[in-house]
């Protein structure tokens, strides 16, 4: 598999996995300081 | 099509003349430059005395539309991919923030502010990542029907200019991280920071240095 290739779907998988994380986090509650 | 056009100044008429008398194209430049006329009007007097004795109109080439195209694509390309790296930098920023709590700016840090840090890194991402996959489908897709547009110059010289941000930021990283080391304030929310920094930025470098040039079986 071609290097730039290997980069393009770990960016994918960044930003799916950063998206999820960032929608997790702002769906779960937290106590309020 | 037409012939390029001819202006009444004399040139047409003194480089016929200088042409019927056998004097060779480049004593008639040299003459012509010394005398101050501009590259470009004799460049189209030479186009008109040629299409002239040709019979053919010299063919125009569509240079011009391709570089506006060229910088249209990849300025649209580069500063989406800008938006998107700061955005996703961000939101992994504020998440490791979340994880690792630093105990001293983190009392100072309200979970509304972190929800709109985090909406609104999200929503730079859904809008603008899209975009980027989309444009640089368009670059790719062309790129593979016309192998020359690897050379376009507007091409080159906006990717080097990616190139040297994503260097920089890789570099600033490099320097951030060394100072704190040496500086004895290192710590595991440091090194994440500074790792997501060396990831996006190393990442962003490598792919546009390797994809710069037209892959080997297209040469």
């Amino acid at each position: 598999m071609r290097f730039e290739r290997v980069i393009s779907i770990a960016a994918c998988v960044f930003v799916v996995l950063g998206l999820g994380l960032g929608f997790y986090v702002i769906g779960t509650p937290r106590h309020q300081y | 099509m037409s012939a390029p056009t001819t202006t009444n100044d004399g040139l047409d008429d003194f480089l016929s003349s200088a042409k019927n008398h056998g004097i060779p194209d480049e004593s008639i430049v040299m003459l012509l430059r010394q005398n101050g006329w501009p590259e470009r009007r004799i460049s189209r007097a030479f186009s008109a005395y040629y299409a002239s004795v040709l019979g053919v109109p010299l063919p125009i080439r569509t240079g011009r539309s391709e570089h506006a195209r060229d910088a249209f694509y990849y300025l649209l390309n580069f500063i989406m991919l800008g938006f998107w790296t700061i955005a996703l930098g961000q939101l992994f920023y504020v998440l490791i923030d979340r994880w690792l709590p630093d105990p001293v700016t983190h009392l100072y840090q309200s979970s509304r502010s972190l929800m709109d840090e985090i909406a609104w890194q999200i929503a730079t991402l859904i809008v603008t990542f899209p975009a980027f996959l989309f444009v640089h489908r368009l670059i790719g897709e062309q790129l593979r029907s016309r192998p020359d547009l690897y050379e376009s110059g507007v091409r080159k010289w906006l990717t080097y200019i990616a190139l040297v941000i994503a260097a920089l930021v890789v570099l600033c990283d490099g320097i951030w991280l060394l100072q704190t080391f040496l500086r004895g304030e290192i710590t595991a929310l440091f090194i994440l920071h500074s790792l997501l920094l060396f990831i996006i930025g190393g990442g962003v470098f490598s792919y546009y240095l390797v994809t710069i040039n037209p892959p080997r079986s297209d040469r």
